[in-house]
């Protein structure tokens, strides 16, 4: 076999591992929920029919869907400019030569060490109704349909803290010296410096970022189980909730619908990213 | 591209204050969860919440550690993420060695399709993995809570960038002396790239630990708990005793936290890298 | 799939109870429900008693249960003893979560796979759900493979769980419903301490008078859960379903919510009570108790929720110390009082509640005896009454409620909550046993739809009739695809 065959073979060999656990778990149950969205099937699961693609039109534009798709978008649109202002904001500060600075640093990642669960269990205290400290702020009660979003996006935008501190920190450390200091000699003050000079240089990091944390919001759930149940009154059901609870047979032909809409929605981000990227990458050189 | 420390004393001051206040904001809610964790409930709403712990039980962590078979979710969660870690810097670093350096048909494509992945996690494939599992009877099991994490594109698109770092005249040196593929992964790629792979390792290590979506869809039997799974289920179990729920949550953070600490440089390369250029 | 009710002509009686046990869940386990012969005559699956007699390793038995709190305390304590007094059967709680919406659903799932445990311990709605899942093996068969009398267990409860003189669940915790007050501050607001309401108007007069003293800002908690809401119709004799409330010899096929006085009198209540001010909604979350909060810390004065929370009551207000003395202030400074059930129309009138346990015949035989033998034990007297003095779980088995250790913790003598169980207690008793609640057979969607009825009535902008026409919408959708069933 010549060199470049053998090299064609132990390409594809290298790549077996990796497409098996993929084609298992990624690609194979992508076919079977849309299959699964084709289906119904009865309450003890003895018996299932197939009812067509009219099913992801009703579920698609049906009442669950379209409630569970707001309070997704809504959640992310809570969660992603505070969490990335904040982050921006922290950073800046502590991107500053200070003795100690260090310290400041590892305090404002800490949070990065906190997980869905952590968090949740952490903020529940911090907002529950009857015992939380900020229990009585209208604004976040868990215990009110219109605010209790906001109570469970606080408890992440506090978890991705940690995250969008050290994404931001890390691009701003990449800038240029030379840049800066060009800015000074120009006469920025230290406000316009950032939001002409900074923040448009680390534009792509913050573009990544953006995309990064409204990922992680549409996939929000623990928070949504542990801090409200998804009340009240289905207030809070995002679409991985309601999903995550379509698993009986009697749902599962909703939920495998509702699966296919949050995927399509993902595919739409990750391409406008894409999309974005290209451009920037096209014009910023 | 630091700011350069203030001449006057004043600011200098003044920027300590602002990041003090800031750390408390940030540091807050963990402060609260540990005074809550060592106060007695019914004594500390009494006192109206104060900010200092009141009535304290010591015992309280021994007590979550008891009563929320922490030591057991700890191991589980423990052996479930080395299986991921270790797993996926295998398949990772072939799969990202092949794309690298080897040419073949279809690289391009697979590569897309491998990245494709990245648009289907976990949550979206949930109800079919999920039938997978209870049809293989692998649910409570440390399969069922590994098998889906044994490869990941993220790794593998991180492992390329790296390995592309290396420059060709190494690679053609290699070819010239003889090296076959294994010895020169072994004795010059890798070692070239160990920074991103360590990195790669923390942060699979952060993200396996923290997850809480898969293991609560897999496991029905409290033995098979992970640790964060677990902290769900104590403190609803332990909903009259709020205290204990609360120690076992800064338990659960602990391991993650030596982390941040230790591997700290490692941790923000892996965070970072694909987020900054240059 | 209901257990066959007609009693026809012989062969279509045979064929009907033929395709039927072929079609209804698991076509190779069409054994496990009974089936009416041609005779008419009830035939039960067998209960196999005698399995555990040749085993030599333990059995292990699995407990599927959503336990938190005292009652979990009090039932490891009891598997524990189980466990140690033989050898032959080794019982394994699992926690399924914190509500029963969720072992449900977890049930639900574990369904087609028939990756069941050797038990089920649910709420006391699902009976007619189990009956017709075909993965249940009835308990009538067990108790009469015993030769056990079934007339040793309160009359109330037995009619409650036995559908076609077919008894289903192997025990059941009972549990009914109290009213908590604040005495201190009915005697603030210048109402008499030992005058709990007795009606909801009583309810409403009362919060107003509190909140007219300044006493609490919105005197009467609530945590909007759908059971307590079916404990005001049901004590009202109010149907919700058709059917004669689902007990009826025909199918059951729509909810009665719509055109239904009492269902719209409670909403209404509700409303105005919210509209004043009076009340402290809480949203329904499992695994939380904000509403025994809002007593502890004062904020609320008067609340209506399940007995079985009674025990760990008592222990979070650190009354374990407290003499049994009724009245008597415990160190938590507070002073709680307690009351009947406040009807709609009068007090004392409630429905069945509380948890059953299921046996599954989906197992190995030998775990099914040891799934039945754990049960004899927990139909013990000795059981029965630790359930309660532990878990403030009333005793199924008649005799319990005159064991010595019980009557004295009824009469108060080895702490507060015994006294208030026994109120409850009364209550059970007082159920009517010809209308002790519905049977529905989507008794989950039911709930959904009265929750999410509630929910949009209290937390959300719908008025009652708007609310009632929702709820009766989604229950009539379900009680149609239920009895689809096969398709």
């Amino acid at each position: 076999m010549s060199r470049r065959a053998k090299d064609a073979v132990l390409g594809w060999c290298l790549l077996v591992p990796s497409a098996a656990v993929f084609a298992a778990f990624v690609f194979y149950p992508l076919y079977r929920l849309v299959d699964l969205g084709l289906h119904q099937r009865n309450r003890f699961g003895t018996a299932e029919r197939y009812v067509g693609p009219s099913q992801y039109v009703d579920v698609l534009t049906g009442e669950e869907f379209r409630s569970g798709l707001w309070v997704t978008v809504r959640f992310v649109l809570l969660t992603v400019p505070i969490g990335l202002a904040l982050g921006i904001l922290l950073a800046v500060a502590a991107d500053r030569r200070l003795r100690g600075i260090k310290v400041f640093q590892t305090i404002f990642s800490s949070t990065v060490a906190s997980s869905v669960a952590v968090a949740s269990v952490i903020f529940l205290v911090l907002v529950n109704p009857q015992i939380g400290f900020f229990g009585d702020v209208r604004f976040l009660s868990l215990a009110h349909t219109d605010s209790a979003l906001r109570g469970i996006a606080l408890s992440a935008v506090w978890a991705n803290l940690g995250l969008t501190f050290i994404i931001v920190l890390a691009a701003l450390q990449a800038v240029p010296e030379e840049i800066d200091e060009a800015a000074v000699l120009d006469g920025y003050g230290p406000v316009r410096k950032l939001f002409r000079i900074t923040l448009p240089l680390i534009s792509p990091t913050l573009l990544f970022l953006v995309v990064v944390l409204v990922i992680f919001g549409f996939q929000a759930f623990g928070q949504v189980e542990i801090l409200t149940g998804g009340g009240p009154a289905g207030a809070t059901e995002t679409l991985v909730y309601k999903i995550f609870n379509s698993q009986q047979p009697l749902d599962q032909g909703e939920g495998a619908v509702m699966a296919v809409g949050l995927f399509g929605l993902t595919f739409v981000v990750s391409l406008l990213q894409i999309a974005l990227l290209e451009r920037r990458v096209h014009y910023g050189r | 591209m630091a700011a350069d420390a203030p001449r006057s004393p004043w600011r200098r001051a003044g920027w300590y204050g602002v990041l003090t206040a800031m750390s408390v904001v940030v540091l807050f809610p963990i402060y609260t969860t540990l005074v809550r964790a060592l106060s007695t409930p019914a004594s500390y709403f009494r006192e109206g919440q104060p900010l200092r712990p009141v009535d304290v039980q010591w015992d309280v962590f021994s007590r979550a550690f008891s009563e929320g078979d922490l030591g057991r979710k700890a191991v589980t969660s423990a052996v479930v993420t080395v299986l991921i870690v270790g797993t996926q810097l295998a398949t990772s670093v072939i799969a990202a060695y092949a794309f690298a350096f080897l040419e073949f048909p279809g690289r391009r494509i697979l590569f897309s399709a491998f990245m494709a992945t990245l648009m289907l996690p976990i949550e979206v494939t949930l109800i079919a993995n999920v039938q997978t599992m209870r049809v293989l009877g692998w649910l409570n099991s440390y399969q069922g809570l590994a098998a889906p994490f044994l490869a990941t594109a993220f790794g593998t698109f991180l492992l390329r960038q790296g390995f592309l770092g290396i420059p060709p005249d190494l690679r053609d040196a290699a070819t010239l002396d003889g090296f076959g593929h294994l010895s020169f992964m072994r004795r010059v790629a890798l070692p070239l790239t160990r920074p991103i792979v360590a990195s790669f390792a923390v942060v699979s290590f952060l993200a396996a630990w923290n997850q809480y979506t898969w293991p609560r869809a897999v496991v029905t039997e409290s033995r098979w708990e992970t640790i964060q799974i677990g902290l769900r289920s104590l403190s609803a179990a332990t909903v009259d005793q709020g205290n204990v729920a609360l120690a076992a949550a800064l338990i659960a953070a602990v391991p993650v936290l030596a982390l941040l600490v230790f591997l700290q440089r490692h941790l923000i390369r892996g965070l970072t890298a694909g987020a900054v250029k240059g | 799939m209901r257990s066959p009710r007609r009693f026809g002509r012989p062969l279509v009686v045979v064929l009907a109870a033929a395709v039927l046990a072929a079609s209804c869940g698991g076509g190779d386990d069409g054994a496990t429900s009974p089936t009416t012969g041609a005779d008419g005559e009830v035939q039960l699956p067998e209960c196999p008693v005698d399995a555990l007699d040749a085993v030599t390793d333990p059995v292990e038995v699995v407990v599927w249960h959503t336990q938190t709190a005292r009652p979990l305390e009090t039932l490891i304590a009891l598997v524990d003893e189980y466990n140690a007094s033989q050898s032959k059967v080794r019982v394994r709680l699992e926690s399924q979560g914190a509500s029963y919406p969720e072992i449900q659903r977890k049930f639900n799932e574990a369904l087609p796979s028939k990756q069941l445990p050797a038990m089920v311990v649910v709420d006391d709605t699902f009976t007619q759900s189990m009956a017709d899942s075909g993965v249940v093996l009835p308990a009538q068969s067990c108790f009469e493979a015993d030769g056990y009398d079934l007339d040793q267990l309160v009359e109330t409860a037995s009619s409650y769980y036995t559908i076609d003189g077919v008894l289903w669940p192997a025990t059941a915790g009972l549990g009914n419903v109290l009213l908590f007050y604040n005495r201190d501050h009915f005697r603030q607001a210048g109402l008499d301490p030992d005058d709990p309401p007795e009606t909801l108007a009583e309810v409403r007069e009362m919060a107003q008078a509190i909140k007219a003293a300044g006493v609490a800002d919105a005197p009467f908690v609530h945590e909007f859960s759908s059971w307590k809401t079916e404990f005001w119709l049901t004590g009202a004799g109010s149907s919700v379903v058709d059917n004669d409330n689902g007990r009826g010899p025909d199918d059951t096929t729509a909810g009665t919510l719509t055109d239904n006085p009492e269902a719209l009198e409670l909403f209404t209540w509700f409303e105005q009570m919210q509209a004043d001010g009076l009340l402290n909604a809480v949203p329904a979350t499992p695994g939380q108790i904000d509403q025994y909060l809002a007593i502890a810390n004062e904020s609320s004065s008067i609340l209506i929720d399940s007995s079985s929370s009674a025990t760990s009551i008592e222990a979070f207000l650190g009354g374990q110390e407290v003499t049994g003395v009724e009245g008597a202030p415990s160190p938590s400074g507070l002073d709680l009082g307690v009351g009947t059930f406040p009807g709609l129309t009068g007090p004392g009138r409630t429905q069945m509640g509380g948890d059953a346990w299921y046996l599954m015949s989906t197992t190995p035989d030998e775990v099914q005896a040891g799934a039945w033998d754990f049960m004899r034990f927990m139909n013990s007297t000795h059981a029965q009454a630790q359930n309660l003095l532990g878990g403030s779980y009333m005793p199924w088995l008649a005799a319990a409620n005159e064991d010595p250790a019980v009557a004295a913790y009824y009469a108060g003598e080895s702490g507060i909550a015994g006294a208030w169980l026994k109120l409850a207690n009364d209550l059970v008793g007082a159920i009517d046993p010809d209308f002790p609640g519905p049977l529905i057979g989507p008794y989950d969607e039911f709930r959904e739809a009265i929750q999410k009825a509630q929910d949009g009535l209290v937390f959300g902008d719908s008025s009652p009739e708007e609310a009632l026409a929702e709820a009766q919408a989604a229950v009539d959708a379900a009680l149609e695809r239920y009895n689809e069933g096969s398709f």
